[in-house]
Order: structure tokens, then sequence, then C-alpha cells
């Protein structure tokens, strides 16, 4: 490792002493794609409803009235992928920042406004050069 | 070998401050610029002139980046109550007073005045320090609506940092993390944490250039507070404080992403995502926009 990038290594872990705040609860919950896509209605779903349907998540509540709940998702695919991650399994896909996401954004008064997946990202040739 | 130990002990510290600088805008800046006098306001966030046209010789000097871009500087809220409307921008030195008009968008431009350079001048608007924060815009015109170009926002950090833009506030922490700055070449790290500010509450962030896309993870938006939880009280310290809805990151380092990826911005109160609309559009060739100026 040269000195740019031990440099850019203390960088970024200094990042967590120097970040910026908010509202931020519990952490995030594991749950199956096909139960996070198919559980929730934008324009319907309170948040009564996602509880039940996928638990209680890490929650980012903004002055605005709007909550992203953030849950970490497993592969689409049937099998033993479509299970939930371990603690561990989110641990390590969150410390490299390739968690695949499932995100619920919640108006300000209680309903689902919009969803999203990320998948993992592929790794691409020459990344982070 | 002393002075190797002594440059690796002092390493950590001075990363540590570079960080906090790259987040936050002084709360009460104390500087050594030449005295001013300003007769409507005390205490202003004011910024260096000499200093905002060094950052816009860098933007001519990197222009390649960026070919058919244009450069503003911009001022942002940093409070809740920051009243962003009638803003009164003036470039002031010791015996000259140059006024800067500001757009509609809180954006403006600086022309070059040899006096003014030559007496250290300030650029100081009619708020007090604290209550606003500095950006860069650098905007390709005819992109799609909320996309941005990445060589257009590599440039706008590497414009910011040498315009000074972003720092904390003690002088001497300013001047150790400007120098570790320096040194690092902050803007060409794989994830810089450099704060970019969207015009509304973003939900997702998506890169796309030729056939690859991919959506940045949570952790890059709101200034990494789903990664990096802190206190309420910490906010204070950030230049997102009130923005924090608008904050993301970029792998601007990240070389497998070119200049000419787009950066699809989808904001919370957007309807249906549209990403067909991006795919057919190769580069960042000139189209209408309700964004591009």
């Amino acid at each position: 490792m040269n000195g740019i990038s031990r440099l850019g290594l203390a960088l970024l872990c200094c990042a967590g002493i120097a970040g910026c705040a908010a509202p931020v609860a519990n952490e995030n919950r594991a749950v199956a794609a096909p139960a996070a896509s198919q559980a929730i209605v934008a324009g319907q779903s309170s948040k009564a409803d996602v509880i039940a349907a996928l638990g209680a998540t890490q929650t980012i509540r903004f002055d605005s009235g709007y909550e992203v709940w953030i849950y970490r998702y497993r592969d689409e695919k049937p099998g033993p992928l479509a299970q939930p991650a371990s603690k561990e399994q989110l641990a390590a896909e969150k410390q490299s920042g390739n968690a695949p996401e499932f995100l619920v954004l919640f108006t300000p008064s209680g309903v689902v406004a919009k969803t999203r997946m990320r998948p993992a990202p592929a790794i691409h040739a020459g990344q982070g050069k | 070998m002393k002075r190797f130990a002594l440059r690796y002990a002092i390493l950590p510290i001075a990363l540590m401050i570079a960080c906090n600088i790259v987040y936050a805008q002084p709360q009460a800046a104390i500087r050594s610029a030449p005295p001013v006098t300003i007769s409507s306001m005390r205490d202003p966030v004011d910024k260096s002139y000499r200093k905002m046209l060094k950052g816009m010789e860098l933007f001519e000097k990197l222009h390649g980046m960026a070919p058919t871009a244009t450069l503003r500087y911009k001022l942002l809220p940093r409070r809740p109550d920051t009243n962003m409307d009638g803003i009164v921008l003036k470039i002031v030195g010791d015996s000259i007073t140059i006024p800067v008009p500001i757009a509609p968008d809180h954006t403006f431009i600086l022309q070059r005045n040899d006096k003014a350079l030559r007496e250290d001048a300030a650029v100081i608007p009619n708020r007090k320090a604290g209550s606003m924060t500095w950006r860069t815009e650098i905007r390709t015109p005819g992109l799609p609506p909320n996309t941005r170009r990445l060589g257009d926002l590599r440039l706008e950090c590497r414009v910011g940092l040498e315009a000074d833009l972003v720092s904390n506030d003690p002088p001497l922490i300013g001047q150790l993390a400007s120098l570790v700055r320096g040194l690092t070449g902050y803007c060409d790290a794989a994830e810089p944490q450099y704060l970019f500010f969207s015009e509304r509450p973003l939900f997702s962030v998506t890169l796309t250039a030729g056939g690859r896309s991919e959506i940045l993870s949570v952790d890059q938006l709101y200034a990494g507070i789903s990664r990096h939880p802190i206190s309420e009280s910490e906010l204070s310290y950030c230049d997102c404080q009130v923005l924090l809805d608008r904050t993301y990151f970029l792998p601007l380092g990240d070389r497998s992403w070119p200049d000419d990826t787009l950066v699809r911005l989808e904001y919370m109160d957007d309807s249906a995502v549209t990403h067909q609309s991006l795919e057919a559009v190769p580069s960042a060739a000139p189209r209408a926009s309700k964004e591009a100026r």
C-alpha cells in the first residue's frame, strides 16, 4: 500500500468520527427480497403495515417529516439466496458498502411514498482506481 | 528516522481534522484577512477573494474535465432561520468595494480585479458567519432533467477545495487540513467525503455510463448517517445542517466511471423513475433541461 492509499484509507476511517448527524434508530433488518417488494404498496401502506410485513429497522427521520427506512435484502432468486441475511453477512456487506438494500420512503403523513431496491453492485474492472 | 516517525505521529491527528474540515463550515470564522469596514454586518460569513480567484484559475486549468461547463459559486443556507432572499454580496478590500450580483438561484460569478487582489479583499455577504455555506456549481448545459455529470462534480470538488469554500472553525486546524488535502489529492480518493447538495430532498442517486448502471448505497446519501450515526448536537458542525436530506457523496476517484458518467438524482417528491430516458442518452449531449442553465 503506497502512501496515498494509506492516507486515503485513514481519511475514510476518520470520516466516521467527522460525520454529520440526524435521528437514526435501530440496526438494519434483513428481509427476503420477494417479501420486501410484494408487501408494500406505494400510496397505501402505512408504517404499521410495513412493520407488520417486514419488521422495524434502521430509520432516518428528516425535519421535513419524511422518513427513510433501510432494510438489507438477499438476492431475489429462489432458493437459499432468497433467505434473510445473517447478522454476520449484513455486517460484512455493510462494511464493504456492497450490501443490497431495500429502502422505503414515508411521507410526513406516514404513508409509503415510494420504495427502491439496490442490488449489490457488480465489481467492475479498474474500480476504485 | 525521527522526522519520519514524527510525520506519522502527526498524520492521524491531521487526518481527523481534515475530515471535520470537509464536513463543516465555520461557525464563527476568525481570519487573518485585512481589516475591512462593514457597517451593516458584524462577523459576516466571508471568504477570501484571492482564494476564490485561485479556484477560478484551477477551473480554467482543468476545464477539460468539463469542456462545455461554466463555473459559478453558490450560497446555501446553513441554519433553519437563514433568510436567503435579498442577499447583498460585495468584494471588500481596504479601499475598494465591488458589488456582486446574485442570481435568483443564489449563484454568482466573480470578476477579476487587480486592486482587490492586491488588497487581499474578502467576499462578504450581508449574513452572519455560520448562517450560510458555499459551494461551486459547475454544470454542463443540456443534460437531461435531474441529472448531473460526474466530470462536472469532480471539478466542483477540486475547485471548491482550491477556493477554500469548505473549512473549519479554528485557523490552525484549517491550515493543517488544507495542508493534508493538498498532499493527498482529496478529490481523487475513491470515496471522498465531499458533500454535494441536490436541488431538493433526495431518495436515490444512480450512476450511468455506457451500458453500466449502479445505484449508490444509502450510505452515500444523507451525509452517510446510515453508516455513521452521530448525535444531533454534532449536526451543528456540519454545513449540511439544514440540507441533510439533499446531501450525497460520489466515488470521485473511481476512474472506472468516466467523466461523462451521468449522475441521476431521484427526489423524494418525484413520481415514477424513468431509467429508460437515461439509457437513451449516451453522452452529455445538449438537451432541454430544467436543471441545467
